[in-house]
């Protein structure tokens, strides 16, 4: 049928994106045993960052109302490449102050307060967001051409039909971000630590390797995931302060529980088939999709706790 | 008749985890109202056998028999509610309650079983779970300070509180996994004294874990010297003492 | 035992009734079961009085309006009951759910279904309410408690959200999906026990007996149906209470401390945790019917009731109001229903800013602060000050003399009501 293309392809693109959120989430997880809540909140805020570094939108309501502009989201492909290079490099910054402020004083509190206070940390950021920017939703910014090709618009698929073209370039652009990371954990001093972490955060510790710098550094990267998550994100859905929790965060953990607390390849795994997964019911059987995606997870957390390949037994 | 007067016995005790083998064939025997000792160094699998046996752990193979019944892969609570009772090596306690509360969750599941729907009914009119949670605290001398929090107790004092809650339960057969460790010289001997007097009075079978090899010889019946996982000796303290096998595993470590 | 029965808790220095000044009896009394019950009896029904018209007066003095509205009592006892329950599993035995939308979402739809389809009666709708929650709450515990942890958090998250979404989407032949949900959708509003109709207030219901008119304010001026929620307040309170002196009151705080040592007492963990959740879920039932009852005409909608921002709600206040006490969940309702629905309202007097939507961050902001300085919540804060006050103005002595018979149960106070 031509509707399995489609929904492999969607399924793919929706699996990339939670393959990244999964991956931020699950490098902090494993290295720190840190569970972070608040790890939606950082998409959110990629996803507004790339909004207005892309300003082509205009803020109706909230207090940065003024900024006159039309309220369409025509985008431009070099602002958004400005968008792409810029939102890593500020959300990196932000999740070292995160890990400096927020999660260090928290590493010695039991499991049940970090889930506490990182649960109103994002609280307040989604209602800052809502303060600032406003509630409406701002429509997707994906820009039309993108480096001289065009990208916007449907192009016409074997197999397939019409599909949209920058969804492709969402597929591309995902996989090569979890291309560059899968190398940066293989390859590098970094990600070995990641990996040692994972495996043993206490002998991690023990070894004397300079561990506030690398978990500096390690939630650095995984709030650059999460805010590059949301940049890619923000150019297929809607952006309004709500899909910090419902898009990013819900589907980040859910990706880590299939994939495995701590493992990077369980987190790419856990995405894709998740996406997969919400991409067949969203076609087949809408009203059930998110009904059958959670129970899914249920079944999923019951049999098999520790994922396809995690390592970390976290509140076992 | 040997069959009845085992309190305890394994048979081919194994416990593999993965790649390494833990608890290797383990057959060990415990008379009732016998003082054991498990001995052995680092490693060598002496609180893995005590987890198999107290139901942490299920072994790959191998049963274990308590008074006769096969208690193999019970639950924890299952097996201390058939009169095993364990204290821990750290002390574990709860800590934000006090210490009378900490002794009377351990006299309750005595007196009550592992369960029951009683979530109405008041627990101050509980008058024998009060008596054994008094008697307890007072045989460790801990009776004075039965309104301060856990938490707040000196080192030594969690210790003695942790074997009142091991005591408690009412056991027949009581694991104490390195009871002195971290102790005072006085602490210790008080502890010692503590357990001589604990067994005369209530007859307890009692299975000891130790470093100090002292202590051991002060008051243990026999003992199972535990190397890597396999029992190399098993007698009398005397002649363990002499055994070349035992001399070598500790070859650099305690002296006997 | 103690010569007088009813003091079945001390402080922790130990007092017998026979001496210690006042201060010292006081305090040993407010653990007895009298004590809780008249206190919520009296808590309940004068908190219109304190939220109406105490804090109304502002309204007129300053401009500054800080009065609840009529409606207000109801919606802080319907949630507050719920987050009584919650504390059994939070506070105490430690468990984070956050599926508890599920429960308080499903005895609320459950309610209202009921008094449209098979008897319009507020008292049965409670039942129905509390048995349809206690019911689901064995399945989702049962399964949920088989993880510890985040990966609690998550499966009863998942829970909750099949739930939400089952009622938005293909449950909604029942439920009105997104359309929402009018209970006790009866002509002239339902009747309590078949002929007190539950939006009478005392003023009406005098009327109708001796025909003078009786003067009241709004706070004291109750409905019918404020004071059905009001006694199955007092009634949750006293339950709750009664559990927490109960052996469960002992074993959940232990699983709470130090899980692993309690099963090796002897005790089967699993189910103790999961008779804390079945528990907490019979509050949240009472809490949901009322909440249904409190919307009768109007609507009740999944968003509301069953969506994870609710179960979220639940946490905050508990957490704010106080972990592991039983009025700390009570004061934590207050606040939260407070701050949404009054606080959004305020002007500040001699300016045209309104707190208006603020409310939600002010929320996340008091949570914050509260959880990270105070763990113990608001009333673990009053609860401590209150200890250094009766230590200075407090006789007692300490326990150390054997000669003295002791009282009953010596617990420490301060977070263990």
């Amino acid at each position: 049928m031509v509707d399995i293309a489609g929904i492999l392809l969607t399924g793919l693109q929706q699996g990339a994106i939670f393959a990244l959120l999964g991956l931020g989430l699950t490098i902090i997880l494993g290295t720190m045993e840190f569970l972070n809540l608040a790890h939606g909140a950082l998409y959110l805020v990629g996803a507004y960052m790339g909004l207005f570094i892309v300003r082509e939108v205009s803020v109706q309501e909230g207090l940065l109302a003024g900024i006159a502009g039309d309220p369409t989201a025509v985008g431009l492909g070099s602002s958004f490449l400005v968008a792409l290079i810029l939102t890593p490099i500020l959300m990196f910054v932000i999740g070292v102050a995160m890990e400096r402020f927020v999660a260090r004083p928290l590493y010695d509190r039991t499991e049940v307060e970090q889930l506490l206070l990182t649960f109103g940390l994002a609280l307040i950021i989604e209602e800052l967001a809502r303060e600032f920017v406003g509630s409406q939703p701002f429509s997707s910014y994906a820009p039309d051409k993108l480096l001289g090709f065009t990208v916007g618009g449907q192009a016409d698929v074997p197999l397939v039909g019409l599909y949209p073209r920058w969804r492709f370039v969402v597929i591309g652009l995902a996989f090569l971000l979890i291309g560059l990371s899968y190398l940066i954990i293989e390859r590098t001093d970094f990600g070995l630590i990641v990996k040692a972490g994972t495996r043993d955060s206490e002998m991690v510790r023990m070894l004397g390797i300079d561990i506030t710098r690398s978990y500096a550094l390690v939630f650095g990267v995984g709030a650059a995931l999460a805010g590059l998550a949301g940049l890619v994100g923000g150019t297929i859905i809607d952006v309004a302060p709500g899909i910090g929790t419902n898009n990013a965060l819900v589907p980040a953990f859910l990706t880590v529980v299939i994939g495995g607390a701590g493992s990077v390849v369980g987190a790419i795994a856990g995405g894709i088939i998740l996406g997969m997964v919400a991409a067949v019911f969203q076609f087949q059987a809408p009203q059930w999709s998110q009904i059958v995606l959670f129970g899914f997870v249920a079944v999923f957390l019951l049999v098999r706790p520790g994922g396809l390949f995690g390592s970390v037994e976290v509140g076992e | 008749m040997t069959e009845m007067s085992s309190i305890l016995e394994t048979d081919g005790l194994t416990k593999r985890f993965g790649g390494l083998t833990a608890v290797n064939d383990v057959d060990l025997t415990v008379e009732s109202g016998e003082t054991r000792a498990i001995i052995g160094p680092n490693g060598a699998g002496k609180s893995t056998f005590i987890n198999l046996v107290t139901g942490l752990l299920d072994p790959t193979e191998g049963s274990v028999r308590f008074d006769g019944d096969d208690i193999t892969g019970q639950e924890p609570h299952e097996i201390v509610q058939q009169g095993v009772s364990k204290s821990f090596q750290t002390a574990s306690i709860f800590p934000e309650m006090t210490v009378q509360e900490n002794v009377r969750m351990a006299a309750l599941a005595a007196e009550r079983g592992s369960f029951r729907f009683d979530f109405l009914s008041r627990r101050d009119r509980l008058t024998d779970v009060a008596d054994v949670a008094e008697e307890k605290l007072r045989a460790v001398d801990l009776w004075s300070d039965r309104a301060v929090d856990a938490q707040n107790l000196p080192y030594g004092d969690k210790r003695r509180l942790e074997i009142a809650i091991a005591l408690a339960s009412e056991p027949d057969l009581l694991f104490m996994d390195e009871p002195t460790a971290g102790m005072s010289p006085e602490e210790t001997d008080a502890t010692v004294d503590l357990v001589e007097q604990v067994q005369r009075e209530l007859g307890l079978t009692i299975v000891l874990v130790e470093h100090d090899m002292e202590i051991i010889f002060r008051i243990a019946d026999r003992i199972a010297v535990l190397n890597r996982g396999t029992v190399i000796a098993d007698a009398t303290p005397d002649e363990v003492q002499g055994d070349p096998d035992v001399q070598e595993a500790y070859l650099g470590g305690v002296e006997l | 035992m103690s010569d007088d029965a009813e003091t079945d808790g001390g402080t922790a220095i130990e007092v017998t009734p026979e001496d210690g000044n006042l201060v010292d009896r006081l305090v040993a009394a407010k653990d007895g079961e009298r004590f809780v019950a008249v206190a919520a009896f009296v808590g309940v029904f004068a908190m219109p009085f304190v939220l109406i018209d105490v804090l109304g007066v502002f309204d007129t003095l300053i401009g500054l309006s800080l009065g609840g509205f009529v409606g207000l009592p109801t919606l802080i006892l319907s949630f507050g009951i719920v987050a009584v329950g919650y504390n059994l599993l939070l506070g105490y035995t430690g468990l984070l759910s956050f599926g508890h939308a599920a429960l308080f979402g499903s005895a609320a739809y459950a309610a209202g279904i009921f008094s449209n389809n098979v008897v319009a009666s507020p008292l049965l709708a409670v039942v129905v309410g509390i048995a349809v929650a206690t019911l689901l709450s064995w399945p989702i515990g049962f399964l949920s408690i088989r993880r510890s942890g985040v990966y609690f958090a998550v499966l009863t998250l998942t829970f909750g959200q099949m739930l939400y979404f089952y009622a938005f989407g293909p449950g909604s032949w029942l439920t009105n999906g997104d359309d929402g949900y009018t209970p006790f959708d009866v002509a002239g509003g339902p009747d309590l026990l078949g002929f007190l109709a539950m939006d009478a207030s005392i003023t009406t219901l005098f009327r109708d007996i001796t025909g003078l008119t009786l003067t009241l304010t709004d706070g004291l001026d109750m409905t019918v149906g404020y004071m059905l929620a009001g006694l199955v307040g007092v009634l949750a309170i006293v339950v709750a209470h009664r559990i927490i002196k109960s052996p469960y009151g002992l074993i959940l705080k232990a699983i709470g401390q130090n899980e692993q040592r309690v099963a090796f007492v002897g005790l089967n963990v699993f189910r103790y945790k999961l008779m804390a959740f079945i528990l907490s879920g019979v509050f949240a039932g009472a809490g949901g019917a009322l909440y249904a009852l409190s919307k009768a005409g109007l609507t009740v909608h999944p968003d509301a009731t069953l969506y994870w921002v609710v179960s979220g709600d639940f946490v905050i206040i508990t957490a704010v109001g106080g972990v592991g006490s039983l009025a700390g969940p009570l004061i934590g309702a207050v606040v939260f229903e407070y701050i949404r629905l009054v606080v959004q309202g305020i002007t500040v007097p001699g300016t045209e800013f309104q707190i208006g939507s603020l409310w939600r961050l002010l929320l996340g902001v008091v949570f914050v602060v509260v959880v990270t300085l105070f763990p113990d919540g608001i009333y673990g804060g009053l609860s401590s000050l209150g200890d250094r006050l009766v230590e200075r103005f407090g006789a007692a002595t300490d326990a150390d003399t054997d000669d003295r018979r002791p009282v009953e149960e010596v617990e420490e106070t301060g977070g263990d009501d």
